[in-house]
């Protein structure tokens, strides 16, 4: 009896995992998104705006979070290993969502660039 | 018959007949040792249930509950100031139980992504001698994670299924002798949602891992989990293999593991498919693990 309540155990397990399964890509799934641009990636036109929706509330030079500041170029460039490394794992921001694909990419960019005050 | 012939005769056959007791003896000892009555099960091939971020083939016996609780602190190379990367930490806090010697099942939540996952581990062999011998313990491994991010926009149609990410792994190791134990693991992770086309939903990864007894109580270990690319252009360079080196310390209940490792992330998913640090700029993470088991079987 105890087999079989096994048995029935680890085909529910298999079944919930195998039978869940998509191949969703989110660019496919979600086609406006995938417009995403990361050609002439500057600070000030597509790095800047990412950190002021969505880091500069708490990264500000009055309360600097965690001891962090990412209002200016200046400050971005001093932090922005951790700060992306915080983006990616999603730790950050921590009450909103991770932030999308595309916006990780411009970040990505610019700091592959050599993260320059452009 | 002379006196004394009589006396040879007699110690000669007393020699030769308690001689042939002895090697009757020696002989039966002989087949012992060659066919034994039994089959001795090996024991301890890891102190723990995982090796340093993967699972070992180790599981809880039944009636055992296993509370594990891991902390990944920052990047060391970030100096003084954020203290070697202590001033920074993820979590991870798992209940594991034993169903039967066979049979371990666990929960656990992580607080990176804010992942909460559930997990089987089915021990199908058992590495033994004797009666049966058989050269390596196997282990078949199966989670189910669930992201608990907020959606990183709400407004469009979102999903609950691009939440969920699998794990498959076998767990293949042996207790070579009483210092060392091998494992690999190879490993399939599939991730319901991935960013771009370009992305494999599916990853593939060899884990391998060790363990070096240094003392009765502590122990060396090493593993690595390299990924294997399903195709080569694959976009996403930024994410490295996971590798990872720490001591297990046994201190009577407890086995505290103590370790560096590339990775912050500490359930399959991401520790295989997103570590982000580089072992040779320093981007490596002190972290340690307690695992501290509670008998609930009377």
């Amino acid at each position: 009896m105890k087999s079989f309540i096994y048995l029935i155990l680890i085909t529910a397990i298999l079944t919930a995992t195998l039978h869940s399964c998509y191949n969703d890509k989110e660019e496919l799934l979600y086609p406006v998104q995938a417009a995403c641009d990361t050609t002439n990636v500057t600070y000030s036109l597509k790095v800047a705006p990412i950190f002021t929706a969505n880091c500069t509330n708490c990264h500000n030079a009055t309360t600097a979070g965690g001891g962090i500041k990412l209002e200016t170029v200046g400050n971005v460039q001093t932090n922005i290993n951790r700060a992306y490394d915080a983006i990616i794992n999603g730790r950050m921001p921590p009450d909103g969502g991770k932030l999308n694909a595309c916006n990780i990419s411009i970040i990505r960019v610019w700091k592959n660039e050599g993260a320059i005050a452009n | 018959m002379h006196k004394r012939t009589k006396l040879a005769i007699i110690i000669l056959t007393f020699i030769s007949g308690s001689s042939t007791l002895y090697c009757q003896t020696d002989l039966l000892n002989m087949l012992d040792s060659v066919s034994p009555k039994e089959t001795v099960y090996t024991y301890g091939t890891f102190k723990s249930t995982r090796i340093i971020n993967g699972h070992s083939i180790e599981r809880m016996p039944q009636g055992q509950l296993d509370f594990r609780v891991s902390h990944r602190f920052g990047n060391v190379n970030q100096g003084y100031y954020q203290f070697f990367g202590l001033d920074q930490g993820s979590t991870f806090l798992s209940l594991e139980y034993g169903i039967t010697d066979w049979v371990m099942l666990g929960l656990n939540r992580a607080s990176l992504e804010k992942t909460v996952s559930g997990f089987g581990k089915f021990s199908i062999l058992r590495q033994s001698s004797g009666v049966r011998n058989m050269p390596v313990s196997l282990s078949y491994f199966v989670s189910t994670s669930v992201n608990g991010l907020k959606w990183a926009d709400p407004t469009r149609t979102n999903y609950f299924s691009s939440r969920l990410n699998y794990t498959h792994q076998l767990l293949i190791g042996r207790k070579f002798n009483e210092q060392i134990s091998l494992q690999i693991a190879p490993t399939l992770i599939h991730r319901n949602l991935v960013p771009t086309a370009l992305d494999n939903n599916d990853l593939f990864a060899l884990g391998m891992g060790g363990r070096y007894k240094l003392t009765r109580r502590i122990s060396l270990n090493v593993e690595y989990y390299p990924v294997i690319r399903p195709t080569w252009n694959y976009t996403d360079t930024q994410f490295k293999n996971c590798f990872s080196a720490g001591f297990d310390i046994e201190t009577g209940g407890h086995v505290f593991q103590l370790l560096l490792s590339n990775s912050q992330g500490m359930i399959e998913k991401s520790f295989i498919g997103e570590t982000t640090g580089n072992w040779f700029n320093g981007d490596m993470h002190l972290g340690f693990n307690i695992s501290r088991v509670f008998s609930l079987k009377n």
